[in-house]
């Protein structure tokens, strides 16, 4: 049987980088194929030249046994290669019908035809199970709403080959559930698909192969049952993983509570938040979209206003009026959307981490015109401590992967000197190597007295990670677990309103 | 170790430019072809008319480079900051006016700094305006260009002020050897703006907010009040254009500069500075200066027809932008993603 769509010997190469070092992989019709690899392994890299996004160097694609080139996304899409893009590429001003039409629009005589569109976006939106107006626009939608239209706008055309980069990074569990059945329909119906996920359970759970990229090539492929999460993670280090494991550290609760927050209102939840954290105490902040956490961050960072209530940090009263207030009081947070909202592109790793530098490190005029040597070694200093890895502190943080960007962005908060930290999805896509090193670099800040506020959806995170844990609904606490409560099936119950067992109910 | 090698031989393992240094020079080399652009047309020209070559006609070159250079300084800390001020050509007539107003009564020094502080108080209104009005820096200094130009009409009654001071010309127009002060000022202040924009806090700021403002502002940067004070910076830097331009004109009125804000965010562009805000050149941005100064003096020199000047003057600032661009998107390793 001839493959639905290969690629031979593929390379691909950047100013100073080899992305693709001769990679051949084939899609069969009615398989999905899990690509799974550390950031940086090149699986971006394929999927851009297959979606025509990029041209490889060396090697060619085939499609049905017939040669085939690529040139620009049109040619990929007429093709039949339909793909979901991580990033999305969603024209926020526009309607949903638009956006899932954009450049295939239903027309005559080049005009419109509006009702048409509307019904077949209807159709659409309902098989993917999303009760959502089509003329809503997009930039009025969530962002698990958004990757729903991305998703929809794919499947909008006609297609043989399907290829989804994380399509599930901003979905729920529900949304995650329905998209899992639409994708196994699919295949059913023939259609070959490529899964590209860091979620190793989902890789189990959906797809029927997997193959893993590892620094350009292919170093593993087979069906997946052959495999084990353990032997799976194996083939995407190239070693054993190293573990982490929590330390039960019955001290830190016991401490005098650092954070203390007492009837902070905030606007939206009818509920007001009330919490303590302990010096070098995590506590996980859990919930589904809408309870309020990532809400709660920002008030008590400064970046959206608490209608009332009281915050102290080490038993003082702080007013937290805006972020500039929030971190002089010794509070920092890192938000969930790394991109938008952390790093600052065209600055490097250096400057990017000295931003926020506390400024009571820093002498008098030195604060005016920051000393390049002095910071260069701040930096070369947080390189190693954070295992950051980057060539040389001038590198550009637009080019690091996920997990690097975020090290970076951990060390500018502790180049804040703060007492608290608010943390806001910390491992959203960081692969799975960098995601233990990251919780241990929250583990070592929390043993140096820092207060750790993780807000996170990812549940064995939390049950990894926080000492306490906490869970949201709707703005209102529905559990608080500690110890060996925090389980993956506690936090995951309380989201959705069960009483969890064995824990207090706050 | 070369820019080129870099660029084309992508098996090497990745250029690390170790030190500062080197990374600046690299980021010097990767501008450099439109100093030879600059220089190739200077010598062309110079053999096709050797009278080109004159030092009055050099002088004159120095001058308008001078002239909108010192401008430009100012437009590219706010273009890299990710704002814009067209009320240029307001700000300039009404600090040269008011230069040529006082001097009769008080001396040069005091003349030459009332202007940048009128020119920094006119910038101080733009900031207000972008900043707490929340009025996109494009309307709001398109707005305040009319404010300024009319109130210059008004002051004026729509008359020339004549300069009289023959010590004033002299301090604006001298030279030293064939290089004239506005033009030894310019190099000044560019190694300042340089220094302001990759040295001190207050330019990481602006490169912060230029390239992310959002994530500047979560990182407890004060980007509203840098934004004023941007904006009062580059009103200096404009007023003291105005001051060298009355200089040489021996006057000034209300349009003395009127569209001279294409002509210096022109020269900003062409020198590598993208309009997105992020990265500054500030040595690009002399040479852009520069460029579109010997570009209309050899167009003028050749005898082309000023209807074929604009046609000239157009394409070379598309060429010289699209290179550019070109260029940069080759040098530039991907975005993340």
């Amino acid at each position: 049987m001839t493959a639905m769509l290969a690629v031979e010997n593929i390379v691909q190469q950047y100013p100073g980088v080899r992305a693709l070092k001769g990679v051949s992989l084939s899609l069969d019709t009615g398989r999905v194929l899990a690509l799974v690899g550390e950031n940086g392994a090149g699986k971006s890299t394929l999927i851009r030249i297959l979606a025509g996004i990029e041209q490889p160097v060396e090697g060619s694609l085939r499609l049905r046994g017939e040669s085939l080139r690529l040139t620009n996304s049109a040619e990929s899409q007429a093709a039949g290669i339909s793909v979901v893009s991580q990033e999305f590429r969603l024209v926020p001003e526009l309607s949903i019908a638009d956006n899932i039409m954009l450049g295939h629009e239903l027309t005559s005589g080049g005009v419109v035809r509006a009702r048409n569109t509307r019904n077949r976006v209807q159709e659409l939106l309902s098989t993917l199970g999303l009760d959502l107006n089509p003329d809503r626009l997009v930039s009025s939608l969530t962002t698990g709403d958004q990757q729903m239209v991305e998703i929809a706008r794919a499947l909008s055309r006609d297609f043989d080959v399907l290829i989804m980069d994380e399509p599930t990074a901003a979905l729920n569990r529900a949304e995650i559930g329905r998209l899992h059945g639409i994708v196994r329909r699919l295949a059913a119906q023939g259609k070959a698909i490529m899964y590209v996920s860091h979620h190793l359970d989902e890789v189990f759970d959906l797809c029927d192969e997997v193959a893993v990229l590892r620094d350009g090539i292919l170093v593993h492929r087979s069906e997946t049952s052959e495999l084990d999460e353990q032997a799976l993670v194996e083939h995407m280090l190239g070693r054993k993983p190293q573990t982490f494991e929590r330390a039960v550290d019955a001290a830190a609760a016991g401490n005098d509570p650092r954070l203390v927050v007492d009837g902070l209102r905030v606007g939206g939840f009818d509920e007001p938040f009330s919490l303590s954290v302990g010096a070098g105490e995590i506590v996980g902040l859990a919930g589904l979209v809408g309870s309020g956490r990532g809400e709660l961050t920002r008030a008590l960072f400064g970046d959206r206003a608490a209608l009332a209530g009281r915050i102290s940090i080490d038993g003082v009263p702080v007013q937290v009026r805006s972020v500039a207030a929030a971190i002089s009081a010794g509070i920092y947070m890192l938000s969930e959307d790394r991109k938008s909202e952390g790093i600052l592109p065209h600055l490097d790793v250096t400057e990017n981490t000295m931003v926020s530098r506390d400024p009571k490190s820093v002498s008098g005029w030195r604060r005016l015109v920051p000393s390049r040597r002095s910071e260069r070694a701040v930096f070369e200093r947080l390189r190693g401590e954070l295992s950051i890895r980057v060539p040389h502190g001038g590198q550009l943080i637009g080019n690091l992967s996920g997990g690097n960007q975020q090290k970076v962005l951990l060390g500018r908060a502790l180049q804040s000197g703060c007492r608290v930290l608010l943390l806001n999805e910390p491992t959203r896509g960081v692969d799975v190597g960098a995601k233990l090193e990251i919780y241990q670099l929250i583990r070592r800040l929390a043993a140096q007295g820092v207060a750790v506020i993780v807000s996170s959806s990812d549940a064995p995170e939390l049950a990894a990670i926080s000492d306490r844990c906490l869970v949201y609904l709707a703005g209102r606490q529905t559990a608080e677990l500690a110890g060996p409560d925090i389980t993956e099936d506690n936090i995951v119950g309380a989201s959705v309103g069960q009483v969890a067992v064995g824990g207090t109910h706050g | 170790m070369t820019t080129t090698s870099a660029i084309t031989e992508p098996e090497a393992t990745r250029t690390a430019p170790t030190s500062s240094v080197t990374s600046t020079i690299l980021s010097f080399l990767s501008h450099q072809y439109l100093v030879v652009v600059v220089a190739v047309a200077f010598i062309v020209v110079g053999l096709i008319k050797p009278s080109f070559f004159g030092a009055g006609n050099v002088q004159n070159i120095l001058f308008e480079t001078a002239f909108v250079g010192i401008a430009a300084c100012g437009m590219v800390l706010l273009i890299t900051a990710g704002l814009l001020d067209l009320s240029v050509a307001g700000v300039i007539a009404v600090s040269a006016i008011a230069v040529g107003m006082v001097l009769p009564y008080t001396n040069i020094g005091l003349a030459i700094l009332l202007a940048v502080v009128i020119g920094a108080i006119l910038g101080l209104l733009n900031g207000l305006l972008v900043t707490y009005v929340k009025i996109a820096p494009f309307i709001a200094t398109l707005g305040t260009l009319y404010l300024f130009l009319g109130a210059s009409f008004i002051w004026t009654g729509g008359n020339v002020v004549t300069v009289t001071s023959s010590n004033f010309r002299a301090l604006t127009t001298d030279s030293i050897g064939f290089l004239p002060y506005p033009f030894l000022t310019l190099i000044v202040l560019a190694l300042l703006t340089y220094s302001l924009l990759y040295r001190t806090s207050f330019g990481r700021t602006l490169r912060a907010m230029g390239s992310n403002q959002r994530a500047a502002e979560l990182a407890g940067m004060r980007v509203n009040q840098s934004k004023v004070v941007v904006f009062m910076v580059a009103g200096a830097c404009f007023a003291l254009a105005g001051v060298f331009m009355a200089g040489r004109l021996s006057s000034a009125e209300a349009n003395m500069a009127t569209g001279i804000e294409m002509g210096v965010i022109a020269a900003v562009v062409v020198g590598g500075t993208s309009l997105r805000g992020g990265r500054g050149t500030v040595f690009g941005t002399v040479i852009g200066a520069m460029l579109f100064a010997v570009l209309s003096k050899s167009l003028n020199m050749l005898g082309v027809s000023s209807y074929w000047q604009y046609i000239v003057t157009g394409a070379v600032l598309v060429i010289a932008v699209a290179v550019g661009a070109r260029r940069r998107s080759a040098a530039e390793v991907r975005g993340a993603g």
